[in-house]
């Protein structure tokens, strides 16, 4: 997915805040769900009926940031999964500007359903496993 | 006991409070994940600026050797533990970990009473003119004092 790159805070040098990376990355991961999920409509179904106002949530990043994104820049936000676990998934992301990878990250999410954390359902994960890259 | 804006160093380490507002979280639920960046920014803006008053000759020494400077932050590695929620009072705490050449290592968490919420090892550059730059004498010494 590729969008314009909005400043919410514009340092005097004039760079994207740092934290506002993670927003971005999290639109990349939010969407990234939603096309599957539009592609495989009765597997999110069956996640829905399952466990009622499911949500997953981030446990750990690692993130690397390599150059500045700027006012006006658009970035594409690239995301794809690295390991698909029973309780967790390991996504990564990348925002470039063109060639230029920007940020890097390695984000560890994982599945909460009822207010606990749930093994990650199996219609996702073969979803997430058809798309591994290893 | 409350602690000033600022907060404190006690020990080489670095300690401040965040309330956690409406505005932090999801619609009144948990902090959203990337709102605890901004928290421990928080904790090193108050830090540096905490070592430059207790240093001040630390500070206009800086300025001269590098007029225009800042702090990027280059990577993160962050766990989260447990969530915060609306109305925590949370203890940011902000420890130097390792002073480079060119780079600060800091050690960061968020917590909240005995629960630690969040753990981050975060490595900052010192950017002057623009450029990468070495990070200034004065500050190393000050970071390494306590340590």
């Amino acid at each position: 997915m590729a969008f314009c790159c909005d400043i919410v805070k514009s340092e005097f040098s004039g760079i994207v805040y740092h934290a506002n990376y993670l927003r971005y990355m999290e639109r990349g991961r939010t969407n990234h769900l939603r096309l599957m999920g539009a592609e495989q409509q009765a597997l999110f179904d069956q996640v829905e009926t399952e466990g009622a106002g499911f949500a997953f949530v981030v446990r750990s990043m690692h993130l690397d940031f390599l150059k500045p994104a700027r006012m006006d820049d658009v970035l594409d936000v690239v995301t794809w999964p690295v390991a698909v676990k029973g309780a967790s998934i390991m996504l990564a992301q990348e925002v470039r500007r063109a060639e230029d990878v920007l940020v890097k990250a390695e984000v560890r999410v994982a599945f909460i359903s009822g207010g606990r954390a749930q093994p990650i359902p199996k219609s996702i994960r073969i979803l997430m496993k058809a798309d591994l890259i290893s | 006991m409350t602690l000033s804006l600022d907060g404190e160093i006690r020990d080489g380490r670095h300690y401040m409070q965040v309330r956690v507002y409406f505005e932090d979280t999801d619609s009144g639920q948990i902090v959203y994940h990337a709102n605890f960046l901004r928290f421990m920014e928080r904790g090193r803006t108050n830090y540096l600026r905490l070592l430059g008053t207790n240093q001040q000759a630390l500070l206009e020494e800086t300025r001269n050797d590098a007029p225009g400077f800042a702090f990027v932050v280059r990577s993160m590695t962050i766990d989260f533990l447990k969530p915060a929620v609306l109305d925590d009072l949370l203890d940011i705490v902000t420890v130097p970990q390792e002073v480079r050449g060119a780079s600060i290592a800091l050690l960061q968490e968020c917590r909240r009473g005995g629960d630690l919420l969040v753990s981050a090892r975060v490595r900052v550059a010192f950017i002057s003119g623009g450029k990468a730059q070495r990070i200034p004498k004065a500050l190393r010494l000050a970071m390494e004092e306590h340590r």
